[in-house]
C-alpha cells in the first residue's frame, strides 16, 4: 500500500460517490440527522442551563454561602461577619414578596429583592445593558434616595399594565404601601417566578416592615466556613438550593437527553452502514477493475475507510448546521422545561460552543467509519477477476447467536442495582440486537412460498440478499422501536402524574401563610386562624400539616405530621406497599410511619423496617407501616400521625393546612370567601392547584415532545432511505419486468408491496422491542435516577398513530422510487442508466 | 407489407440529447423482418444495435420514422398499451440472462404469462412444456443460480417464447457464454423460430451467430450497410 495508491483509489471512489449523488446524500443525511440531534440537545440544554445558572446567580449572587436565621437577621451582623476568618466579602439581602394591587383585576405578587448597591457590587450581576440604561437615566440614584422606588423589567411592567414610573398601591406584611416602579430592559429581572422588583435595602426594609433586619447574608468564603460565628437557629448553606437543583437537573437532563442523542447517532450510523453495504454492491465492477489495475486489498480498504470518513465528516457538518437550527427551535422548549422544574427563565439565545461542534464532528465521523468497517472490508475482498454481471450482496448473515449474546449482554448491564448509565447502554445494545436479528426473521417471512405474482416477486426480491434487505429492515426497526419506547415512557409518566395529582389533592382548599419566605422557618398558620377555619360553616375538617427536617448523613429528609382527614375520609392516597388505606391509617394511629417512595428507596426501608428519627428527646425507632407514592418532594418524606409528631418534635406550629368541605360546596367560592376574611393566609382551591401541577408537568414534558418528534422524523428518514436504497440496487430488474410486459402500475404495486412487507416485519419486531426498551426506561433508568416508580402504561392511541405514520412513510418509500422510475424509458432501466 | 412481414421500420431516426452533444444513434434505418426468420444484426460497438432493438421492442420512441410490429404502429402506444403489447407480441433475451433469481426456472418462464393475466395453473403448464422443450426437463424447480450460464440463457429463451410472440429481440445473447453454450442457445432460437413462425433479431458481435441465422444486417454509425431485404 502506497500513499499515492491510496490517494488515487480514494479519488476514484470519491468521483464515484459524486456520480451517485442521491445515494451519497442519503448516507450523509442519516449521519446528519443523528448528529443534529446531539448538537440540538447539547446546545439547547446547555444554553438554557447556563442561562438558568446566570439567572440564579444574579440573585443568589456569586456567593459561596448564605447565612439564614430562624427569623430575619439584624443588619448589624454584617460587621461581625466581615471580621470572621475566611470571609472575603459579605452583603445583606432581603428577599420576599410584595403583592401589587391591580384593583378590579386582583393582585399580582412580585419577588422583592433588597440589596445594598455598594456592598453588592461583587455579587450582583445585573445585565450590562440594564446597568447602562439605569445609570444613564439616573435610576440608581433614585433607587437609593427615593422612598418606595423599585426597578422592574420593562416587560413585566408592560405585561401587568403598570405605567413605567407610576405609583402603585401594594400590600406588604404590615399593610398597604406604595411603590414607584421604573422599568429597565433586563432579562434577569424578568426571570424568576414571580418576577423581581429590585430595591435598595432600606426601601425593602420599609416596604416589608423589617426595621433594620434582613432575610439573609450572602458570603464569599475562602476555605471551610467553620470559623463563622453562628447564633442558635442560624444555619449556613450553599447558595439557594436552586443552584444545587440546577446541578441535579444538569445531571438528569444530560443523561436522558444525551442518551437519546447517541441513540440517534447509532440509528444514523446504521443507516450509513446500510448505504455503505449498498455502495459495495454497486461498485463491484469498479472495485474489481481497480484491483485488476494493481490496487491491493489494503489500499482499497484504506481508501474505502477514508471515503467513509469524508462522508461522515460532511454528514456531521450538515448535522451541525441542522442541529443548530433545531436548537434554536428547541431552546424554547428546554427553557420551558427548565423553568417548570427549576424556576422561571427567559428563552436564551442558542449558542453553539466549540466542544459541542468538535464532539459532533468527531462522533459523527467515527460512527460512520465504524459503521462502514464491515462493508469496506468486503469491498477490499473483491476479486480482481470480477466482471460486470449479477452482483451479490457481500457478507452473509450475522450468526444467530450474536443477537442472543447482545440481548444477554444488555440484560447483564441491568444487573448492577444502582447504576444509571449502564441501563441506558442496555437500550443501545438491545437496539443492536434487534438490528442483527432482523435479517433472519425477515428471511423466515419472505422465504415462504406464495402464489400471487406481485407478492411472490416482492418476497423473492427481498429474500435474495437477506443481509441487505435485513439491514434495511433493521434501519427501519431501530428508530421505530426507539420512538415507541419514548412514547410509552412519556405516556406512562404523564398518566401517573395525572392520577397522582388526583390522589394527592384529596382535600378541597389549601391554606398557607402569606410571606412564608420572609420567615423561612417560622412562618406558621396561627392557632386562631386554624380554630376559626375549623368553625367555619363550610368546613368539615382541617388537615394540619406540621413539618420537621430530619438530617441524615450528608442530606436530610422531611417528617410530616398530619391527621390526614382527607385520606381517611376519601381514601386519597396511592399506596405502593403495606396494605390498603384503612390498614395504614390504623397503623399510623398506633404511632407507625409511612414513607414516600423516594425516601423508601433512598433509605432502603419498607413495611416491617424501622425508621430512626431524632426527636427532641433523642433518637426513636419508628416502625414503617407502608410506602406511598408521591412526586412532590424528590428527597422524600415520612408521614406520621399528628399526636406522634407532637410527641417526637413538640408543637413547632402548623406549616399549612388543607380543608375538607361539605358535600357540594364550591371550593373556588369558599377559597375566595376565606381569602377575603383572613388576610394573612393564602387560600387556593384544589382545582387551581391541580391545574398548576398539570400545567407544570405539561411544560416539563415540552422537551420530550420535541424529542419524540425528532425520533419519529428519524424513523421516517430510516424507512425512506432503507427502501430507497434497496430499490436503487435493483433498478435493472424493474427494467426486465417492464420489458416482459409489466405495466407501470404493476411495478408500483411491487415497490409498495416490498416496502410494506419490510415495514411489516420491522414493525412487528419494533413494537415488542420498543416496549422492552420502554420498560428499561420506565422501570430501571427512571426509578434509579429519580426514585419514582410507575407502572408502564401503553396508550394504544399514540403508538397506533406512530405506526400509522410509519405506514404512510412506508407507502411513500414505495411510491418515491416508483415515481423515480415512472418516467424512465424501459431501455434506460434495463441498462441501469440514470 | 405482406402477411409474412412481422416487423418493419421506415426511415427510423433516433437522436439522443440535443445541441452540440446530440448523438445520432440511428440515422434513417429501413428494415423488414418476416415470419420464421432469424436475422443477425452486427456492427461495431456504438453503431446503434441496442437502440434499434429498443425501438422495435416498444421500449423507446424514435425521433422520426415509423415502427410497425405485428401489424401495429408503435407510434401511438401509451405506456399501458406498450406494456400489454410487449407482453403479448414480443420476447426478449438479454446478454446477462436477467432471470429473477428468487423465482424457480418454471416460475421465471411463467412470469410473462402471469403478468399477462394467466392463472398460475395455465401459466405453469405452458412454462413447464417450454422448459422441457429447451432441454431442462428435470430442472424446473431449481433456482436460476443453480444453473450454468448456458442453461440460464435457455431458460431466458423459453421465457421469451411463453406468450407466443411474433418477434423475439435478443441483445448479445451469446455475449456472456462460452462458444459451445452460445452455439446451443442460437440453435435453439433458430429451431424454435422456424417451428413457431417467429421472427428473431439478434444483435451480436459473435461470428458464429451468422451460422444460425438466415441473413445478416450490418449497422455502421446508425445506418444499414446492406439493403433491408435480400
Ligand atoms: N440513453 C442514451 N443516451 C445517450 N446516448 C445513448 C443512449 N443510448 C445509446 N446512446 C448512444 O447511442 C449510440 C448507439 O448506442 P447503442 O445502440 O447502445 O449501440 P450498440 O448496441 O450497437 O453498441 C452510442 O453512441 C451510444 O453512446
Ligand atoms: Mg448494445
Amino acid at each position: 500500500m502506497t500513499l499515492r495508491g491510496l490517494r488515487t483509489v480514494l479519488g476514484v471512489l470519491l468521483a464515484d460517490a459524486r456520480a451517485h449523488r442521491l445515494q451519497t446524500l442519503t448516507t450523509c443525511v442519516g449521519i446528519a440527522v443523528g448528529v443534529a440531534v446531539v448538537v440540538a440537545i447539547r446546545t439547547s440544554s446547555q444554553s438554557a442551563l447556563s442561562h438558568f445558572r446566570d439567572t440564579v446567580q444574579t440573585f443568589t449572587g456569586v456567593a459561596t454561602h448564605e447565612l439564614h436565621g430562624p427569623a430575619p437577621l439584624p443588619a448589624a451582623r454584617l460587621a461581625e461577619l466581615l471580621e470572621a476568618p475566611g470571609v472575603t466579602a459579605a452583603h445583606p439581602v432581603i428577599e420576599s414578596h410584595l403583592v401589587l394591587d391591580l384593583g378590579a383585576e386582583g393582585a399580582r405578587p412580585v419577588r422583592l429583592v433588597g440589596i445594598d448597591p455598594f456592598l453588592s457590587a461583587p455579587f450582583l450581576q445585573l445585565d450590562d445593558t440594564a446597568v447602562e440604561q439605569a445609570s444613564a437615566a439616573g435610576l440608581f440614584e433614585r433607587l437609593m434616595l427615593e422612598p418606595g422606588f423599585v426597578l422592574m423589567a420593562s416587560s413585566t411592567l408592560a405585561d401587568a399594565g403598570f405605567p413605567d414610573g407610576g405609583v402603585l398601591p401594594a400590600r406588604g406584611p404590615t399593610g398597604p404601601v406604595h411603590v414607584v416602579a421604573a422599568g429597565v430592559d433586563s432579562s434577569s429581572l424578568a426571570a424568576g417566578q414571580p418576577p423581581v422588583a429590585l430595591a435598595d435595602l432600606a426601601t425593602a426594609q420599609e416596604l416589608l416592615g423589617l426595621g433594620d433586619r434582613v432575610t439573609r447574608f450572602d458570603l464569599l468564603v475562602e476555605g471551610a466556613p467553620d470559623a463563622i460565628p453562628l447564633q442558635p437557629g442560624e444555619r449556613l448553606q450553599k447558595p439557594a438550593s436552586r443552584g444545587e437543583r440546577a446541578e441535579t437537573m444538569t445531571e438528569a437532563f444530560r443523561l436522558n437527553l444525551l442518551c437519546l442523542g447517541f441513540l440517534a447517532v447509532l440509528v444514523g450510523a446504521f443507516l450509513a452502514f446500510n448505504m455503505a453495504q449498498f455502495a459495495v454492491v454497486r461498485r463491484r465492477t469498479l472495485l474489481g477493475r481497480l484491483r485488476c489495475l494493481g490496487a491491493d486489498a489494503r489500499t482499497v480498504l484504506g481508501a474505502a475507510l477514508l471515503e467513509s470518513a469524508c462522508l461522515g465528516f460532511v454528514g456531521s457538518l450538515l448535522g451541525l448546521g441542522l442541529g443548530w437550527l433545531l436548537a434554536r427551535e428547541m431552546v424554547d422548549d428546554v427553557a420551558r422545561t427548565v423553568s417548570t422544574l427549576y424556576g422561571y427563565i427567559e428563552t436564551p439565545a442558542a449558542r453553539l460552543d466549540v466542544v459541542t461542534a468538535a464532539l459532533a464532528l468527531g462522533v459523527g465521523t467515527i460512527a460512520t467509519v465504524a459503521a462502514c468497517w464491515a462493508p469496506a472490508r468486503s469491498a477490499a475482498r473483491t476479486e480482481p477477476a470480477v466482471v460486470a454481471g449479477r452482483a451479490h450482496a457481500p457478507g452473509g448473515l450475522v450468526p444467530p447467536w450474536v443477537p442472543g449474546l447482545l440481548l444477554a449482554a444488555g440484560g447483564l448491564l441491568l444487573a448492577p442495582p444502582s447504576a444509571v448509565v449502564l441501563p441506558a447502554l442496555t437500550v443501545l445494545v438491545w437496539l443492536l440486537a434487534v438490528a442483527t436479528a432482523l435479517p433472519r426473521l425477515l428471511g423466515r417471512v419472505v422465504g415462504r412460498v406464495v402464489h400471487r405474482p406481485v407478492l411472490a416477486l416482492a418476497f423473492g426480491r427481498l429474500h435474495r440478499s437477506l443481509s441487505r434487505t435485513g439491514s434495511a429492515a433493521g434501519a427501519l426497526a431501530m428508530p421505530l422501536a426507539m420512538t415507541i419506547a419514548i412514547l410509552v415512557m412519556v405516556g406512562s409518566f404523564r398518566a401517573e402524574v395525572m392520577a397522582w395529582s388526583r390522589s394527592i389533592f384529596g382535600a378541597d382548599v389549601y391554606v398557607k401563610p402569606l410571606y412564608q419566605e420572609l420567615y423561612a422557618d417560622t412562618a406558621r398558620l396561627s392557632p386562631e386562624l386554624l380554630d376559626a377555619l375549623g368553625e367555619a360553616p363550610e368546613v368539615l375538617a382541617v388537615d394540619r400539616l406540621r413539618l420537621a427536617e430530619q438530617p441524615r448523613g450528608e442530606t436530610s429528609f422531611l417528617v410530616a405530621g398530619s391527621p390526614l382527614e382527607a385520606t381517611r375520609m376519601r381514601g386519597s392516597m396511592r399506596v405502593l406497599d403495606g396494605g390498603d388505606v384503612p390498614t395504614l391509617m390504623a397503623a399510623m394511629d398506633r404511632g407507625e410511619a409511612l414513607v414516600s417512595e423516594p425516601l423508601a428507596r433512598r433509605l432502603d426501608v419498607g413495611p416491617g423496617d424501622v425508621l430512626r428519627l431524632d426527636g427532641r428527646d433523642g433518637a426513636r425507632d419508628v416502625p414503617v407501616a407502608g410506602v406511598f407514592q408521591d412526586f412532590s418532594w424528590d428527597r422524600g418524606y415520612a408521614l406520621v400521625s399528628e399526636p406522634r409528631f407532637l410527641e417526637l418534635y413538640g408543637d413547632t406550629g402548623v406549616r399549612n393546612a388543607a380543608l375538607l368541605l361539605a358535600e357540594g360546596a364550591d371550593a373556588e367560592a369558599v377559597a375566595r370567601r376565606l381569602s377575603a376574611r383572613f388576610g394573612d393566609a393564602e387560600f387556593r382551591s384544589t382545582e387551581t392547584l391541580r391545574g398548576e401541577v398539570l400545567r407544570a408537568f405539561n411544560d416539563t414534558f415540552a422537551i420530550t415532545y420535541v424529542l419524540q418528534t425528532i425520533s419519529t422524523a428519524l424513523a421516517l428518514v430510516g424507512i425512506l432511505t432503507a427502501v430507497l436504497c434497496l430499490h436503487l440496487e435493483r433498478r435493472a430488474e424493474l427494467g426486465v419486468l417492464r420489458a416482459l410486459g409489466a405495466r407501470q402500475k404493476t411495478v408500483g404495486e411491487l415497490l409498495v408491496t416490498e416496502a410494506l412487507v419490510l415495514l411489516g416485519v420491522a414493525g412487528a419486531v419494533a413494537v415488542p422491542a420498543g416496549l422492552a426498551l420502554a420498560w428499561v426506561l420506565v422501570s430501571v433508568v427512571n426509578t434509579r435516577s429519580f426514585g419514582w416508580s410507575f407502572p408502564m402504561l401503553v396508550e394504544a392511541g399514540p403508538v397506533a398513530g406512530l405506526l400509522g405514520l410509519a405506514l404512510l412513510a412506508g407507502l411513500a418509500a414505495g411510491c418515491v422510487p416508483w415515481w423515480m422510475v415512472r418516467r424512465a424509458p424501459v431501455a434506460d432501466l434495463l441498462e441501469d442508466r440514470r | 407489407m405482406t402477411d409474412a412481414v412481422v416487423a418493419a421500420c421506415r426511415d427510423l431516426r433516433r437522436v439522443y440529447g440535443d445541441g452540440p452533444t446530440a448523438v445520432v444513434a440511428l440515422d434513417g434505418v429501413d428494415l423488414e423482418l418476416r415470419r420464421g426468420e432469424v436475422v443477425a444484426l452486427t456492427g461495431p460497438s456504438g453503431s446503434g444495435k441496442s437502440t434499434l432493438l429498443h425501438l422495435l421492442g416498444a421500449m423507446d420512441s424514435p425521433t422520426s420514422g415509423s415502427v410497425v410490429v405485428a401489424g401495429r404502429d408503435l407510434a401511438g402506444l401509451d405506456d399501458e398499451a406498450a406494456s400489454r403489447f410487449r407482453n403479448e407480441h414480443l420476447g426478449f433475451v438479454f446478454q446477462f440472462f436477467h432471470l429473477i433469481p428468487s423465482l424457480s426456472v418454471v416460475e421465471n418462464v411463467a412470469l410473462p404469462a402471469r403478468l399477462g393475466g394467466a392463472t398460475p395453473a395455465e401459466a405453469n403448464a405452458k412454462a413447464a412444456a417450454l422448459v422441457e422443450r429447451v432441454g431442462l426437463g428435470g430442472r424446473g424447480d431449481r433456482l436460476p443460480d443453480a444453473l450454468s450460464g448456458g442453461q440460464q440463457q435457455r431458460v431466458a429463451v423459453a421465457r421469451a417464447l411463453v406468450n407466443d410472440p411474433a418477434l423475439v429481440l435478443a441483445d448479445e445473447p451469446t455475449g456472456n457464454l462460452d462458444h459451445a453454450s452460445g452455439g446451443e442457445v442460437m440453435r435453439l432460437l433458430l429451431e424454435l423460430a422456424q417451428e413457431r413462425g417467429i421472427a428473431a433479431l439478434v444483435a451480436t458481435h459473435d461470428p458464429q451467430v451468422r451460422d444460425f441465422s438466415h441473413r445478416e444486417v450490418v449497422l455502421e454509425d446508425g445506418r444499414l450497410a446492406t439493403p433491408p431485404t435480400s
